[in-house]
């Protein structure tokens, strides 16, 4: 659940934990134990590809009415898919977006069960790195609103 | 009974569209000044890091910044650099520098605001 004090951490780990359940590592069976398939920024610890990066680009805030604290706050999350070829990287980038537009109304696990609401998917930009062996990525960029109450 | 009469409708009609006359004429032109700004904005972020890290090594990137008209009321500031994507989403070797969308995150209400100002100002 995202709440009012925690919300960045929240939001980044609730995407991440539903994705790591819900989308399919192509490698999960060689994947080697100090490399992770999903991880909330651009990995630190070793890459290995395929993966997906979460992070946290922008978020504004609006007072939500006259004379109350609430606030209204936009989020936009880069969440980008590095993939080793295209078809690689336009599955994972299609079950990604597919999978965050499905759980919208999910009861108890879905994201307007966990605060996060208004999903859109701003824009799917392809970042493709020259070379034939170098990785393929897409960067998906996507928005929820989030009432601060 | 309740009656309303209303008065002078042709004048009020030639007045409504006078307005909007003004406003049509205004339009592009605070879009045009908006691109701009979000220009100059773009670019004093590549040179002075002011909303990503500086971004100038030859001035190729920099200069490279340009806008144009995309459609009725429209443009976009945009580099037509083959590798500018690299540096502003980053790569598997190379951290991002977002000096766009950062500067449209940051400058997005300041050009609603001097839009809805250049409105109210031409239609007074």
């Amino acid at each position: 659940m995202v709440t009012s004090t925690t919300f960045i951490s929240d939001i980044l780990s609730f995407i991440k934990s539903d994705l790591t359940s819900n989308v399919t590592d192509p490698i999960t069976s060689s994947r080697v134990s100090d490399s992770k398939f999903i991880m909330t920024s651009y990995p630190k610890r070793l890459a290995v590809y395929p993966l997906i990066t979460i992070k946290l680009m922008n978020q504004e805030a609006k007072r939500a009415g006259m004379q109350t604290e609430a606030m209204d706050v936009t989020i936009n999350l880069e969440i980008r898919v590095w993939a080793r070829n295209q078809k690689e990287k336009d599955d994972l980038a299609n079950t990604t977006y597919k999978r965050l537009r499905d759980i919208q109304f999910t009861a108890t696990t879905g994201s307007v069960a966990n605060n996060l609401h208004e999903f859109k998917l701003l824009s799917a930009t392809e970042i493709d790195e020259e070379g034939d062996n170098q990785p393929k990525s897409r960067v998906l960029q996507v928005q929820y609103k989030f009432y601060d109450i | 009974m309740v009656s309303i009469e209303i008065k002078n409708i042709e004048e009020f009609k030639k007045f409504m569209k006078e307005k909007q006359d003004v406003v049509i004429e205004t339009i592009p032109l605070s879009i045009k000044k908006a691109t701009l700004f979000m220009q100059n904005q773009v670019k004093e972020s590549i040179a002075r890091g002011t909303n990503a890290p500086v971004a100038v090594d030859t001035g190729r990137f920099f200069n490279s910044v340009d806008f144009e008209p995309t459609g009725k009321n429209e443009a976009k500031v945009f580099s037509a650099l083959k590798y500018a994507k690299f540096v502003e989403f980053g790569t598997s070797k190379m951290s991002a520098r977002p000096h766009f969308r950062n500067t449209a995150f940051k400058e997005k209400e300041k050009v609603k605001e001097e839009m809805n100002a250049d409105l109210k100002s031409a239609i007074k």
